[in-house]
């Protein structure tokens, strides 16, 4: 077996969290900066009260990349301060309390301003309660230059807290035992900070706080299974998160936002924003192919082959062939290349792998599609507009399992919330869709005449 | 009619076995593959088979034998500090049952949010063997983990076991066809189409058209029979548009015959779609309680079982024979048919116990209604030794398939395919003891029939073949 092969193979791991060497800018594709123009419309608009801003997506669409990417734009030149928490720094995914999330802002705004400020904030409650675990912590390391103290405690300490059931517990207890709510408090830190922004030479007035990865907790408090989890994080106890004095922007798994939850959390939240696949065609033609978004993909698979050229893995007419239907998801066609390397041996690629990459996904779906959805979906592909009936449960799952890939038209027009949707071309080779779509044909033709 | 594409047709054992092998060679790190099979024991064998190939790495092999909360959970405390190269589940059908009312299970949402977790603590790929009805369950409930795969390999149910449970299925419903050899069987199809073709060409008026529709029942019964599945389907579709508006009982019982011939072919969904509908039919004309009824819903359940849907098969049968024992009794050769099927589900499942026990009282109906000389008895003996073998019981195995092979060496003769299949299960014992030379005699003989008695490359003549060389190799010949 060729040493090439297993690079590119290694190389499309989909378990790769995004790593910055490997990015690429797909914005364009996408529909242009779709995050940060609908987060700053609505900043705009905000005077007395605080943007409150959901955000999901598929697994690896790009959540995190568009949230640090807001992150710079912010920070370039606006009034707002973006601090970005990753909860999973602060928490073990299978066990998530409310405290902890609190807790993990509150590092992350004083490493913000530590770091991009330079201003050390202070304060007496949370440097009392984590004063309360310093000694349980196990590696009493000495601060490095770049490790500051955060609340008398490094970062890298705080985080070491998840690990350790002890500490936890104590830090639990004390936070408990005090009548002073860590809301409440954080809420005060929170003003205090503004305060600080306000007094400093720098052109920030606003924070906005980003809490990536809140999709991905397994279990919250007291619930036994994930969706009790979800439910009960965003739903019962929004008070909580809409609670914190600051813009906020959270992101929320796409099964909740794809349930009949979904109502609630518009209702409590204002605004949820799916980001759309990045555009390979045109809309509404399949064989049309949208350049931009094509040659943005070909430039990350460019990037994470590295030494090895794409012509020396592909013949121009099998890579094409698996871009095209990716349907730009980047994870399916990470999954169609490892496909194929599975069932070559040599290098390039050609057309016939390429075609039989594809083919256990298109089992898959084969298998997974209700029979009462194929004319649903061929009435979606032959639709100009390219719309589904939203309030039809059905799409949601498909939505979820990529049955039906959402875009958004973005930059083409000046409308936000221009999107649409298309069958995923995987779909397009099961052959009862292909019956279907043939029986709908005749029946236009009938009816024609 | 156009024949269907068939997303199944590009599948073949020998490639996405290498397939699977490769993409263990290849992989670096964690990397989620899921290995799509029907039948438990059949997982089992090509696990065996991949282990052998890839000698010298270090294989670990997780089977849960009851349903788990938390797939991550269980695999930190059973891999833990064993570095495996990489890792096979088995058993996580118990965790995704088939039936609706498991329709989200704690299980499979955990998988979906627990999806970055695996990486974390496994540093070898990891291989999921399910049933297609369980791969389907998990891509529509957990998308997130089901989207961060690097290949999906299909298993299709394993010709052998297949072959079992064919010939159960034919020769359980014993009539005139199975007793036919592949020349009778061929002149009897002549005989019947060219007199279908005289009927049909007699002037309008003339016309009978009850005769040419039984003709057509016929043939396509014997088209089934003779494994032309694509002309039965096209008979029988043909049949389903004559049938008079309001004979609800022939639509019904043309609906399970089709079923019958989409189940051969492993169209599983379209056999489960017209069987449901002659219920559905069945239940308005006949009743619920009704012998009719019941063998649908056998034949409904034959096919979950199939498709490793055992929890729903399981359901079936045992209406079944609750429907059964209410209208004909329990002393009935049916009853026994049923008792039988069930155990081959207790059987796949590894439930050797309680399939052991279902063919004894299976046998001791059989005895006293159709008595231990007929083809029946000898299926049942066939399939009781079929558990022996499982378990390793081999000198009871043999003494049964040995019986089996002796009352059908009488009833069907010794040029049947039917005979070799039971040949070919007396040898596959012989072999699991290392007696390869008694196997490779058995194997031989059962090659030979089956070389004159079945179409060509048929893949029960394929697969003696192979095990031929296996034994020939195993002798050092």
């Amino acid at each position: 077996m060729s040493d090439k092969l297993k690079k590119i193979f290694n190389a499309c791991n989909p378990n790769n969290p995004a790593d910055e060497k490997y990015y690429t800018d797909c914005r364009k594709a996408r529909g242009g900066d779709i995050l940060a123009r609908k987060v700053q419309a609505r900043l705009d608009y905000i005077e007395h009260s605080y943007l409150r801003f959901l955000f999901t997506g598929h697994i690896g669409s790009g959540k995190s990349s568009e949230l640090l990417h807001l992150g710079n734009l912010l920070k370039k030149d606006t009034n707002f301060f973006p601090v970005y928490v990753d909860v999973r720094d602060y928490v073990n995914l299978e066990n998530v309390t409310l405290e902890e999330i609190l807790l993990a802002i509150a590092v992350e705004i004083s490493d913000a301003f530590q770091k991009d400020l330079n201003i050390t904030l202070k304060n007496s409650y949370f440097e009392e309660k984590f004063g309360e675990v310093k000694n349980l912590l196990l590696t009493k390391r000495k601060f490095t230059k770049i490790e500051v103290s955060l609340f008398g405690l490094a970062k890298g300490e705080i985080q070491e807290i998840k690990q350790n059931d002890e500490a936890k517990r104590r830090l639990f207890e004390a936070i408990a035992k005090d009548n002073r709510s860590l809301l409440d408090e954080l809420n005060l830190f929170i003003s205090k900070a503004q305060l600080e922004l306000a007094k400093s030479d720098s052109a920030f007035t606003k924070i906005v706080i980003m809490v990536d990865s809140l999709e991905k907790i397994q279990k919250f408090e007291a619930n036994t299974n994930v969706i009790d989890s979800h439910k009960e994080l965003f739903i019962e106890r929004n008070d909580k998160l809409t609670g914190i004095e600051a813009h906020t922007i959270y992101t929320v798994p796409l099964s909740l936002y794809r349930s009949d939850a979904s109502p609630k959390l518009l209702h409590y939240y204002g605004d949820v924003l799916p980001l759309p696949m990045v555009k390979i065609f045109h809309r509404g033609k399949f064989n049309s192919e949208y350049e931009e978004g094509c040659k943005a993909f070909k430039e990350i698979l460019t990037k994470r082959l590295g030494e090895i050229s794409l012509t020396e893995a592909f013949e121009d007419k099998a890579l094409d062939f698996l871009v095209k239907y990716s349907g730009g998801n980047l994870r399916n066609l990470m999954l169609f290349i490892q496909e194929a390397i599975i069932s070559s041996d040599e290098l390039p690629i050609n057309f016939k792998t390429a075609r039989k990459s594809i083919q256990p996904t298109v089992r898959a779906y084969a298998a997974s599609i209700k029979e009462s959805a194929y004319p649903k979906l061929v009435a979606l592909d032959e639709n100009p507009k390219q719309q589904i009936d939203t309030e039809d449960d059905s799409f949601w799952t498909m939505l979820e399992n990529l049955t039906v890939m959402e875009y958004a038209n973005g930059d083409d027009t000046n409308s936000l919330d221009d999107s649409w949707y298309a069958v995923n071309p995987v779909v397009y080779e099961v052959g009862k869709f292909q019956t279907a779509k043939e029986e709908f044909q005749k029946s236009k033709r009938k009816s024609k005449k | 009619m156009e024949a269907k594409k068939s997303e199944s047709e590009n599948f073949d054992e020998e490639a996405e076995i290498r397939r699977l092998v490769r993409s263990i060679s290849l992989s670096e790190k964690y990397f989620l593959f899921f290995a799509s099979c029907n039948q438990l024991p059949k997982q089992k064998d090509l696990i065996k088979e991949v282990k052998k190939r890839l000698k010298g790495k270090k294989i670990e092999i997780v089977e849960f034998k009851e349903p788990i909360k938390s797939l991550l959970s269980e695999l930190r405390t059973k891999i833990k500090n064993k570095k495996p190269d990489a890792v096979f589940v088995l058993g996580l059908r118990y965790s995704i049952p088939s039936a609706k009312r498991g329709k989200e299970t704690s299980f499979i949402a955990n998988l979906n949010v627990s999806r970055d977790s695996f990486p974390e603590f496994l540093e070898c790929p990891m291989i999921l063997f399910m049933p297609e009805y369980a791969l389907t369950k998990l891509m529509n409930g957990a998308p997130d983990f089901f989207s961060v795969r690097s290949g999906i390999f299909f298993f299709e149910n394993d010709e052998n076991i297949m072959s079992r449970q064919i010939s159960q299925a034919i020769s359980l419903g014993y009539d005139e066809h199975n007793a036919l050899l592949v020349e009778e069987r061929r002149q009897r199809t002549e005989n019947l189409k060219e007199l279908l073709a005289e009927y049909q060409s007699l002037p309008e008026n003339k016309r009978d058209f009850k005769t040419e529709f039984q003709l057509k029942d016929k043939l396509a019964n014997i088209y089934w029979k003779t494994a032309n599945f694509s002309e039965a389907e096209r008979l029988r579709l043909e049949l389903l548009q004559q049938i008079e508006i309001n004979d609800d009982d022939e639509i019904a019982r043309q609906f399970n015959e089709l079923a019958g011939v989409y189940k051969a072919q492993g169209r599983y969904n379209e056999a489960i779609e017209k069987l449901e509908e002659a219920l559905r039919i069945g239940e308005k004309t006949v009743g619920k309680e009704h012998p009719d009824y019941a063998t649908r819903l056998s034949n409904l359940a034959t096919v979950y079982d199939f498709q490793g849907r055992y929890d729903e098969a399981i359901e079936k049968y045992e209406e079944a024979l609750r429907i059964g024992e209410k209208t004909v009794g329990k002393e009935h050769p049916d009853y026994a048919i049923r008792l039988s099927n069930l155990a081959l589900v207790y059987h796949s499942q590894g439930r050797y116990d309680e399939a052991i026990e279902k063919y004894e009282e299976a046998l001791r109906i059989g005895e006293k209604t159709i008595g231990k000389e007929h083809p029946d008895y000898a299926v049942l003996l066939n399939n009781l030794a079929g558990v022996y073998d499982s378990q390793g019981r081999y000198d009871e195995a043999i003494e049964k398939y040995q019986e089996a092979l002796r009352i059908g060496e009488k009833i069907i003769g010794k040029e049947h395919p039917d005979y070799a299949t039971r040949l070919n299960n007396l040898a596959s014992v012989y072999e699991a003891q290392g007696n390869y030379q008694a196997a490779l005699d058995l194997f031989e003989v059962a090659l030979r029939i089956n070389e004159k008695t079945l179409p060509e490359n048929h893949p029960y003549t394929i697969l003696l073949r192979k095990s031929v060389a296996r034994c020939r190799a195993m002798l050092g010949k």
